[in-house]
């Protein structure tokens, strides 16, 4: 009999967010941060680490350094993404192919950021339309998503109070969080009295910045067998992409997310109603809305009721960002997710456990959608 | 005061120099009939390289709005507003809403702002 090689994530480390927040160190290293997960999920993994062949590293500024960091010499497949938000998904997907394929036994998977201290602003990146945008002062991806939600408020009635209910529940799940980075409760008052940032946005829809470091360890479901921690499988992963020359579509990026239904439900044989709880790409609360009705969770122009209804909570029909999430555990470009769904598969969330947590969504919407389910 | 202004290039000088003579004016693909913005080398949708400048009537509406109340830019202390038109001809573009309230769907026009900087740049506000 052939070996199984079902891609199951195996060991998971991240560096305490809120620690890191309120030390703001301009020496702080991203490869120091990286490091330091890196060798929480190996040790989390009970894999030595020479059993390692391949890495993909996240943001870093150079992966030859990484490596050698941490004295990952000779590896069969290595391969470094730039610090887009939108790519933490990808290399999920990148190192369960590379497993099922054969082409890696043990994939590491590592990220690290200290944008923070080093006090890097995410507005203002360029975008093909940026010299015909910033005459106007037009810039970052929340000015354009704060557009898409204000279309999405004219075609189908979505109010204000379905975002302020995201906002919420996010950091009520971070207040059970010790690592969270944001933790003291907030309520509707106080999202309507936070100041706009572009408006229809205020500044409670917007992810934190923050410093990390975040890794995970992928390998085939027959080595996963004999280690510390029951296998996380990587049941089935699928990617769609809407390119276009601004952020965003029309039709707040619902086809390309339905497009991609059949090729994550089918092979896992599941459906949105199976899923336990849900880890989705908070980088400005509009996003989950638009993810929301995009996966099928609900109907289109749908999760404004659905939001309001409560079922988002902990508690409730389908638990969102368990850990806080971007907008309060800390803004880990999608990493931190990750790590939160094997958390929550592994029955080691703490306060904040999903009771009897067998099937979780990993997902991200943007101009690269992507999605992962992920089961015990 | 407007944001960064960019330096015209070979590709897109015509729709300054339309802007400069207070009209706005894109490529359309001579094999495709397709509109483009931004202006382009090629065809995105057909490949066609036959592109020819044309004027538009400068008439749109409002897709949706912004209101920056974050300074983003030294040269634009906010608030002020961004609109994104569908012109009536099909393209999506940029531009500040400089007259009239803004709203969804509500009719607009474009107007033509000197900036004193070389370059004119096209704005839009409500009609009637």
């Amino acid at each position: 009999m052939s070996s199984d090689r079902t891609p199951c994530i195996v060991g998971i480390g991240a560096t305490p967010f809120g620690p890191l927040y309120r030390q703001l160190d301009p020496r702080r290293s991203a490869f120091d941060l990286a490091a330091d997960a890196f060798l929480r999920a190996l040790d989390d993994s009970g894999l030595a680490k020479r059993e390692i062949d391949s890495v993909i590293v996240g943001r870093l500024p150079s992966y030859l350094k990484f490596c050698a960091d941490v004295g990952l010499r000779d590896v069969r497949y290595v391969n470094f993404q730039s610090g887009g938000g939108n790519q933490s998904g990808l290399a999920l997907l990148q190192a369960a192919t590379l497993i099922r394929a054969g082409q890696a036994d043990v994939v590491a998977c590592v990220y690290g950021n200290n944008g923070r201290s080093v006090r890097v602003e995410y507005g203002g990146a360029p975008i093909p339309t940026s010299r015909y945008d910033d005459p106007y002062g037009m810039t970052s991806n929340g000015a354009y998503l704060g557009m898409m939600f204000r279309r999405h408020q004219y075609e189908f009635g979505t109010p204000a109070e379905a975002l302020a209910d995201l906002a919420i529940s996010i950091r009520a799940n971070a207040a059970l969080n010790p690592d969270a980075v944001m933790r003291t409760p907030i309520t509707r008052e106080d999202y309507f009295r936070a100041p706009y940032v572009v408006e229809p946005l205020r500044l409670l829809d917007y992810c934190l910045i923050n410093d990390g470091g975040v890794a995970y360890l992928v390998t085939t479901l027959e080595r996963a067998r004999s280690l510390k921690h029951p296998p996380v499988r990587v049941l089935s992963s699928a990617v769609a992409g809407a390119m276009g020359y601004f952020y965003g579509t029309e039709d707040f990026w619902y086809h390309t997310l339905a497009g991609l239904r059949a090729r994550l439900f089918g092979p896992a044989g599941v459906g949105p109603a199976d899923l336990d709880c849900a880890q989705i790409y908070d980088n400005f609360t509009p996003s989950l809305v638009f993810a929301l009705e995009g996966i099928g969770v609900c109907e289109r122009g749908g999760a404004g009721d659905w939001i309001l209804a409560g079922n988002h909570r902990l508690g409730g029909v389908l638990p969102l960002n368990t850990s806080g999430g971007h907008l309060s555990e800390g803004y880990l470009q999608g990493w931190a997710l990750t790590v939160e769904a094997v958390r929550q598969l592994r029955g080691q969330a703490g306060a904040r456990q999903v009771p009897g947590c067998e099937l979780v969504l990993d997902l991200t919407c943007s101009p690269i959608c992507s999605a992962h389910l992920l089961a015990r | 005061m407007p944001g960064p202004l960019p330096d015209p290039t070979e590709v897109d000088r015509p729709y300054w120099e339309g802007a400069r003579a207070g009209v706005l004016r894109l490529q359309r693909c001579a094999a495709c009939r397709q509109l483009l913005f931004p202006p382009a080398r090629r065809c995105p949708q057909c490949d066609g390289d036959a592109l020819r400048w044309e004027d538009l009537r400068g008439r749109g509406r409002i897709w949706s709005w912004v209101v920056f109340r974050r300074q983003y830019f030294p040269a634009m202390p906010p608030p002020y507003i961004v609109v994104r038109v569908r012109l009536d001809e099909g393209p999506l573009v940029i531009a500040n809403l400089v007259g009239g309230e803004p709203a969804i769907d509500a009719p607009v026009r474009a107007v033509f702002h000197d900036t004193g900087r070389g370059l004119v740049l096209p704005q839009f506000v409500v009609e009637g």
